[in-house]
C-alpha cells in the first residue's frame, strides 16, 4: 500500500514540470468561476489574460538570473525609472522613440547592476537592494513626485490595442516567450547560462566567461523589465514613480520559482514561469472580485512563494536530484 | 615505554565499500607514551582507519579495544568521550575566534547561569594548556591571524583540552617550513612524554624516523608489518609500501619512441606558497607525470599552467612563443585541455545530461555561425564519435550525468577536451575514484592519444600508475624537483623514496 | 597599504563620522551646539537599534529584509492596544508578537533552510499584508499622548531615545562579545560547518538571532510610533537599507563572523547627521533616499575593492 502511494507521489512529481501548473491553474479557474460569476466572464478571463504579461515578461528575465544563481530585487524600481524616463519624453521625441527610451534605460539599470556584482564581486542581493533605492530616488527627484500620464497613441495601442482581436499584449508575451525559450534552448548562451549556475568552476574551467554570462543575465533583467513597464504603463495610462513597480520584484521572483525555476541555479523553467504568472494573476483577480481585502492579497503571495519553494523542494527529493 | 596495556587496539578491523576493500582485516595497537608512525602509499587505506576511530563511519567487521575496554562509537562525538581525537588535514577551526574560544568551543566555562562566557577562566585554561605543550601562542589571537602550523597547535591543545588519552594527527606537517616543524616535534615528544598516544601519519619518512618508537605500513588496505623503529630502515620501509603488487594488473606496454619536438616550455615557474623556480619541457606525443605527496605542490603546478591560479614568477612558451596564461580560456585558445581531479565539485555540471557536460565546452563551433543557434545534429555527432571512442557507457545522451559511473564520468571529461582538438592535455589525477577495471581503460585511452601526437601532463598519487603510464616522471617535494624519472630509470622504491624526501642519490 | 586597508576595517567609520561633522559643520553654525548634538544622536536611535540586531544577524551569515514589515506590525499592534490595556502592556505585547516573526523567520531558515533573502522577501511581504489587515488600511491615532514621552520624552535634559540606544547597544555588545550565544553566533558565520562539528546548536543559533533582529525591530517600531503618535501600517519605507547601510558601512563583514557593534553605532550616527544636515539645507527626501543609497553603494565599492586587493597580495606571495 504504501508503495503504491510513494510511487504515486514520485508519478506527479515526474509530471509537474509540464502538467503540474497547468493543472493548478485550472483547479483555481474551476474554484473561482464558482465564487463569482464577474470572474467567469470571458472578458475579465482575457483581459486577466493580457493582464499576466506584465509579470510574465518581467519574469523572463529573472528566470536568466535565478538559473545562474543570483536575484535581482531593483526590478520594480528599475520599472519606475525607465518608466517615468520615457513616458515624460514622449511630447519631445514621439511615441516610439519614448518606448525605445523605457526600455534602454531599464536595460542600462540592468547592465549597472551586472557590473556591480561582477566587477566588484558585491552579492547580487545587496547590489540591488541598494540599486533597489537609487534607481527609485532618481524615478522621484526626476518627475519632482508627480506622475506622468501616457497619452500617445502609439504608446496606448501597445497596452490595450488588438491585432486581429488578440490584445497586443499577448502578442508581445508570446513572441518574448518564444525567443526566451529559443535562446535557452537552442542557443550556446542559454547552455552557458545552465553551466554558470549549476557549477561556476566548472564553467569557468571549461572556458566559459563566467563574469560575462553573469552580466549578461543582468542586462536581460533590465531589457525584459523594459518591455514589461511599456505594456504596465499603457494598460494604466500612467507612470507613478512611487506607485510603479511597488511590490514587482516580489511577484517576479514568487513567479520564477512558482514556475519551477530551482533556487539554486541551474535548471530552469521559462514555460512554467508563464504559467505561474498566469497563476498569480488570475489568483489575485479572483480575491479581488471576491471583495477579500487587498491586504490579503500580500499575504497570498507572501505564501505562495513559500508554498512554491516547498513544492520545489518536495519535487527534487522525490525525484532525487540532488539539492546542491 | 610501557609495554603490556596498550591504549587502542583494533582486532580485525575492517572496512568495506562499494567495489574495493579499504581496510582489510587490520591488527594494530598503539602504546600509551608512544608515538606511533602510519605509513603507506594513497589509497593503502590510511584515512579510512582513522575515520574509523574518529567515529566518521562504522566499521564492517572487527573490533575496537580502548585501555582494555572494547568500544563502538556511532558518531564522533562518541569517539572523542572515548577519548580519541583525530586532527585532520582540513582543521575544524572558526576563524573569526580566538584561540581560547576554538580550544573549548562549545564547552566554555560560563557564568549567571550559563549565559556570559568567563573569559578570564577560559583563557587561563587555555593558557595552562598551551604552557603545557610550550606553545608560544597568545590565547586572545584570532584564529584567522595564524599561520598553517599555529592553527596545528591549537588543533592539537584542543585535542588535549578534551583529555585525550589517543591523539590521531594526519600529515601534520605537510605544508609547513622546516622551523614549525621542529616546534610541532617538540609539542608531540611533549605530548608523548605525558602517556598520550599518538598515531602520526606522515609521507614524511624521516619525520617518522626522527620521531617515532614504532611504525606501521599499510598497502592495499593490509597491515603489512609493525617494527620497532630502532630495528627497520627507511629501505625496508619503502619496500614494504611498494610491494610487489606494482606491475601485476597494467599492460606491460613496450617502451614508446616519443617525439624529441618540444611542446611546452617551462623556465622558473614559481607559484606563491606551493612551487619554486621549476623548470621543464614537454615533448610532442609525450606523456609527463609529477608526482608528489601533499604539500609537494605538483597540484598547484598544473592548476596554476591552466590558468586556475596565478602564478608567482616564471615563463611559458607554448609552440616556441612566449605565452600568458592567466585564465583557462586563455589556455583552452592555445589548445590544451584540463580534466579536474575532483569532478564532483568543480569537473560536472550537475543539473545537465552527459550530452551538454560534453559539448559545453565548444558548443559555439557546434552551433550556426558560431552562437546563433545549435546545430542538433552537429552536435549528436560529436556526442556519438566521443561515445564510441571512449566506449562511455550510458543510458542515453540525455541522461543526467550525475547517474553515471565515476570511471564513465570522467570519461566525459576527457571527452570534453578531446572536442576540442587539443595539442596538451592536463589531467590531475586521472584515476582517482575509479575503479580498477576503468582505470586500465583510462590509461589506454590516454596512451592512445599520446601515440596520435597529443602531448599529456599529468599528476597522480597512485605508485602504479606511476610506475607504468608516463614516459617520464618528475616527483616534486616540497615545492622543488627531487627527481626524474624515465621509463627506463623507473625505479618504484626511489620515486616512493623521492617523493617523501629521502633522495639519497636518485637526484636526476 | 595592507596595514591601512586591515586598520580600515576595524576604524574606518570613523573617517565617515569626521567627514560628516565637517560636512555639518559647513552647513549650520549650530553644529557644535549641545542641542544639535542631542538631536542627532536622538534620530540616531532608531537605525542604531534596529542596526544592533541587523549586525547579528549578518555576523551569522544572514540577514534579514522583514524589519520593516515587523516594524509595522509592532506599530500597529500598539495602536490598537494601548487604548485597551494601557500603555507598558500595550508594548509589552506589541514587542512580543513583533519578536515571533523572527521565530518565524529563524525557523524557516535554519530549519527548512530556505535562504535569508526568499525566507525575509516573503515574511515581509506577509507580515505587511497582516499589518495592513489588522489596521484596515489606516493610520491609526493614538489618542494618548502620555505615550509621546518615549519619542520625545526628556530625561535630565537629554532625549529617551538616546538612553534607550545606549542600553541596546550596552545589551547587546554583553550579548555579541560576552556571552556563549553571541560567540557561537561567531562562529556559526564564521565556519558553519565546523560550528555544528563542535557540537553547537546551529539551529538554535540561528533562530535566536532572528528573534533578536526581530526584537530589536519592534523596540525602534516603539520609539517611532511615539514619536508620531500614530500606528502605521506601511511604515517607514527604505528603512531596510538604511539600516544595511548602517551595518555594512560601520565596518561588519557580509561573509559572516564578524560583526562590529561599535561601527554599527558610529555609522548610524554618521547617517543621522547626513539626514540632519541635508534636511537643514532644505534637500528633499527623494535626494536624502538617493544619498543613503549610494552611500551604500560606496562603501560596498570600497569593501569589494579592498577584498580584491588583499587576494591579489596572496597571489603575489605576500604575507597577509
Amino acid at each position: 500500500m504504501s508503495g503504491d502511494r510513494v510511487n504515486a507521489r514520485v508519478w506527479i512529481a515526474s509530471r509537474w514540470d509540464s502538467f503540474g501548473l497547468p493543472a493548478l491553474i485550472a483547479v483555481l479557474l474551476v474554484v473561482f468561476s464558482l465564487l463569482s460569476s464577474t470572474f467567469a466572464s470571458g472578458y475579465n478571463l482575457f483581459s486577466n489574460l493580457a493582464f499576466s504579461s506584465l509579470v510574465g515578461i518581467g519574469a523572463i528575465g529573472m528566470v536568466f538570473c535565478i538559473m545562474s544563481g543570483d536575484f535581482d530585487i531593483s526590478v520594480g524600481s528599475m520599472s519606475a525609472l525607465a518608466g517615468v524616463l520615457g513616458a515624460s519624453l514622449v511630447g519631445r521625441i514621439g511615441g516610439v522613440g519614448a518606448v525605445l527610451v523605457t526600455v534602454v534605460t531599464a536595460t542600462m539599470c540592468g547592465l549597472v547592476n551586472g557590473v556591480f556584482v561582477t566587477k566588484l564581486k558585491i552579492p547580487a542581493f545587496i547590489t540591488t537592494l541598494g540599486m533597489q533605492y537609487v534607481y527609485r530616488a532618481i524615478a522621484y527627484i526626476y518627475t519632482s513626485n508627480t506622475p506622468v500620464y501616457i497619452k500617445d497613441p502609439f504608446w496606448l495601442f501597445l497596452g490595450s490595442g488588438t491585432v486581429l482581436g488578440i490584445p497586443f499584449p499577448i502578442i508581445i508575451t508570446a513572441v518574448c516567450f518564444a525567443a526566451a525559450v529559443y535562446v535557452l534552448r537552442k542557443t550556446p548562451f542559454g547552455r552557458y547560462v545552465v553551466a554558470v549556475g549549476t557549477n561556476k568552476t566548472a564553467a569557468m574551467l571549461s572556458g566559459i566567461n563566467v563574469d560575462y554570462i553573469k552580466n549578461m543575465v543582468f542586462v536581460l533583467v533590465g531589457f525584459f523589465v523594459g518591455i514589461a513597464t511599456v505594456l504596465t504603463a499603457s494598460y494604466l495610462g500612467s507612470v507613478n514613480p512611487g506607485m510603479t513597480g511597488q511590490g514587482y520584484e516580489f511577484q517576479v521572483i514568487t513567479v520564477v520559482v512558482l514556475g519551477g525555476t530551482a533556487l539554486t541555479g541551474g535548471n530552469g523553467n521559462m514555460l512554467g514561469a508563464f504559467f505561474a504568472a498566469l497563476f498569480l494573476t488570475y489568483l489575485q483577480n479572483g480575491l479581488g472580485l471576491k471583495q477579500v481585502n487587498s491586504y490579503w492579497q500580500f499575504v497570498a503571495t507572501g505564501l505562495v512563494l513559500i508554498f512554491a519553494v516547498g513544492i520545489n523542494r518536495v519535487k527534487s527529493a522525490l525525484l532525487g536530484q540532488r539539492e546542491v | 615505554m610501557n609495554a603490556g596495556v596498550e591504549r587502542l587496539r583494533t582486532i580485525q578491523l575492517t572496512k568495506t565499500f562499494p567495489g574495493v576493500v579499504a581496510v582489510d582485516k587490520v591488527d594494530f595497537d598503539v602504546r600509551p607514551g608512544e608515538i606511533h608512525a602510519l605509513v603507506g602509499e594513497n589509497g593503502a587505506g590510511k584515512s579510512t582507519l582513522i575515520k574509523i576511530l574518529g567515529g566518521v563511519y562504522p566499521p564492517d567487521g572487527g573490533q575496537i579495544v580502548m585501555d582494555s575496554r572494547q568500544v563502538v562509537f556511532t558518531s564522533t562525538h562518541e569517539s572523542l568521550a572515548s577519548g580519541i581525537s583525530v586532527i585532520y588535514q582540513e582543521f575544524n577551526l572558526v576563524p573569526d575566534l580566538s584561540v581560547a574560544e576554538n580550544i573549548f568551543i562549545g564547552r566554555e566555562p560560563k557564568y549567571c547561569w550559563g549565559m556570559f562566557l568567563d573569559f578570564r577562566r577560559l583563557n587561563a585554561r587555555a593558557a595552562e594548556i598551551l604552557a603545557t605543550l610550550e606553545m608560544p601562542l597568545d590565547v586572545k589571537s584570532y584564529v584567522s591571524d595564524l599561520s598553517v602550523a599555529q592553527r596545528q597547535m591549537v588543533e592539537i591543545a584542543k585535542a588535549l583540552s578534551h583529555d585525550s588519552r589517543l591523539i590521531i594527527m594526519d600529515e601534520p606537517t605537510a605544508t609547513l617550513t622546516e622551523k614549525e616543524v621542529r616546534k610541532i616535534f617538540e609539542i608531540v615528544k611533549n605530548l608523548r612524554a605525558r602517556g598520550v598516544a599518538i598515531i602520526y601519519i606522515s609521507h614524511r619518512l624521516e619525520e617518522a624516523f626522527e620521531l617515532a618508537d614504532r611504525i606501521t605500513v599499510m598497502r592495499d588496505g593490509r597491515k603489512v608489518d609493525t617494527r620497532a623503529i630502532a630495528s627497520t630502515s627507511k629501505n625496508d620501509v619503502i619496500e614494504m609500501m611498494v610491494g610487489k603488487v606494482v606491475k601485476e594488473y597494467f599492460a606491460e606496454t613496450g617502451a614508446r619512441e616519443a617525439p624529441k619536438q618540444p611542446l611546452l616550455e617551462v623556465r622558473g615557474y614559481s607559484v606563491a606558497d606551493a612551487v619554486e623556480d621549476i623548470s621543464f619541457t614537454l615533448h610532442r606525443g609525450e606523456i609527463l607525470a609529477f608526482a608528489g605527496v601533499l604539500g609537494s605542490g605538483a597540484h598547484h603546478l598544473l592548476q596554476s599552467l591552466f590558468g586556475v591560479i596565478p602564478r608567482k614568477a616564471g615563463e611559458v612558451r607554448f609552440e616556441g612563443a612566449l605565452v600568458r596564461i592567466e585564465r583557462p580560456a586563455d589556455a583552452i585558445r592555445l589548445g590544451i585541455g584540463y580534466v579536474t581531479e575532483d569532478r564532483k565539485s568543480s569537473g560536472l555540471l550537475p543539473a545537465m545530461s552527459v550530452l551538454h557536460n560534453l559539448t559545453v565546452i565548444v558548443i559555439r563551433a557546434l552551433s550556426f555561425l558560431r552562437g546563433l543557434f545549435i546545430r542538433d545534429a552537429a552536435e549528436m555527432k560529436s556526442f556519438a564519435t566521443i561515445r564510441a571512442r571512449l566506449d562511455i557507457k550510458l543510458a542515453g545522451p540525455n541522461q543526467r550525468i550525475i547517474f553515471l559511473s565515476g570511471g564513465n564520468q570522467q570519461k566525459v571529461l576527457i571527452g570534453r577536451t578531446l572536442l576540442t582538438d587539443c595539442k596538451a592535455l592536463i589531467l590531475l589525477e586521472p584515476t582517482r575514484g575509479i575503479d580498477i577495471g576503468a582505470k586500465a581503460e583510462i590509461h589506454r585511452i590516454l596512451r592512445e592519444l599520446a601515440d596520435r601526437g597529443m602531448s599529456i601532463i599529468l599528476t597522480s598519487s597512485e605508485l602504479p600508475e606511476l610506475v607504468n603510464l608516463p614516459d617520464r616522471c618528475i616527483v616534486l617535494y616540497k615545492g622543488r624537483k627531487a627527481a626524474e624519472f624515465t621509463r627506463a630509470t623507473m625505479d618504484s622504491e626511489k620515486l616512493v623514496a623521492a617523493q617523501i624526501g629521502h633522495t639519497g642519490g636518485t637526484r636526476a | 597599504m595592507i596595514r591601512f586597508l586591515k586598520l580600515y576595517e576595524k576604524f574606518g567609520i570613523v573617517f565617515f563620522i569626521v567627514l560628516g561633522s565637517i560636512f555639518l559643520v559647513s552647513v549650520t553654525p549650530n553644529f557644535l551646539k549641545l542641542d544639535t548634538i542631542l538631536n542627532i544622536l536622538a534620530q540616531a536611535a532608531h537605525g542604531a537599534i534596529v542596526g544592533f540586531g541587523m549586525t547579528m544577524a549578518l555576523t551569522s551569515g544572514g540577514f534579514d529584509l522583514s524589519v520593516e514589515s515587523i516594524m509595522a506590525l509592532t506599530s500597529v499592534f500598539m495602536a490598537l492596544l494601548i487604548p485597551e490595556i494601557g500603555i507598558p502592556l500595550a508594548i509589552l505585547f506589541s514587542v512580543l508578537i513583533g519578536s515571533l516573526v523572527g521565530v518565524l523567520n529563524g525557523a524557516v531558515i535554519a530549519k527548512l533552510k530556505v535562504n535569508p533573502l526568499i525566507t525575509t522577501l516573503s515574511t515581509a511581504t506577509i507580515i505587511k499584508g497582516v499589518a495592513l489587515l489588522v489596521a484596515g488600511g489606516r493610520m491609526i491615532v493614538i489618542m494618548q499622548k502620555q505615550f509621546m514621552a518615549i519619542g520625545t520624552g526628556k530625561l535630565l535634559g537629554v532625549p529617551v531615545p538616546i538612553y534607550i540606544m545606549v542600553l541596546f547597544f550596552g545589551l547587546f555588545y554583553l550579548v555579541v562579545y560576552r556571552s556563549s550565544f553571541g560567540r557561537h553566533v561567531a562562529a556559526v558565520g564564521s565556519n558553519e560547518s565546523a560550528a555544528r562539528i563542535s557540537g553547537l546548536n546551529v539551529d538554535l543559533v540561528k533562530i535566536g538571532v532572528y528573534v533578536l533582529v526581530a526584537f530589536a525591530s519592534a523596540v525602534a517600531s516603539v520609539i517611532r510610533t511615539s514619536q508620531a503618535l500614530i500606528g502605521m501600517p506601511s511604515m517607514s519605507p527604505g528603512f531596510v537599507l538604511v539600516v544595511l547601510t548602517i551595518t555594512i558601512l560601520g565596518g561588519t563583514s557580509l561573509a559572516g563572523g564578524r560583526g562590529n557593534l561599535w561601527g554599527t553605532l558610529l555609522a548610524a550616527i554618521f547617517v543621522s547627521m547626513i539626514y540632519y544636515g541635508l534636511n537643514l539645507i532644505n534637500v528633499q527626501v527623494f535626494y536624502q533616499m538617493l544619498a543613503v543609497g549610494l552611500v551604500l553603494m560606496l562603501a560596498l565599492f570600497i569593501e569589494g575593492l579592498r577584498v580584491r586587493y588583499l587576494q591579489a597580495a596572496k597571489a603575489k606571495g605576500i604575507k597577509v
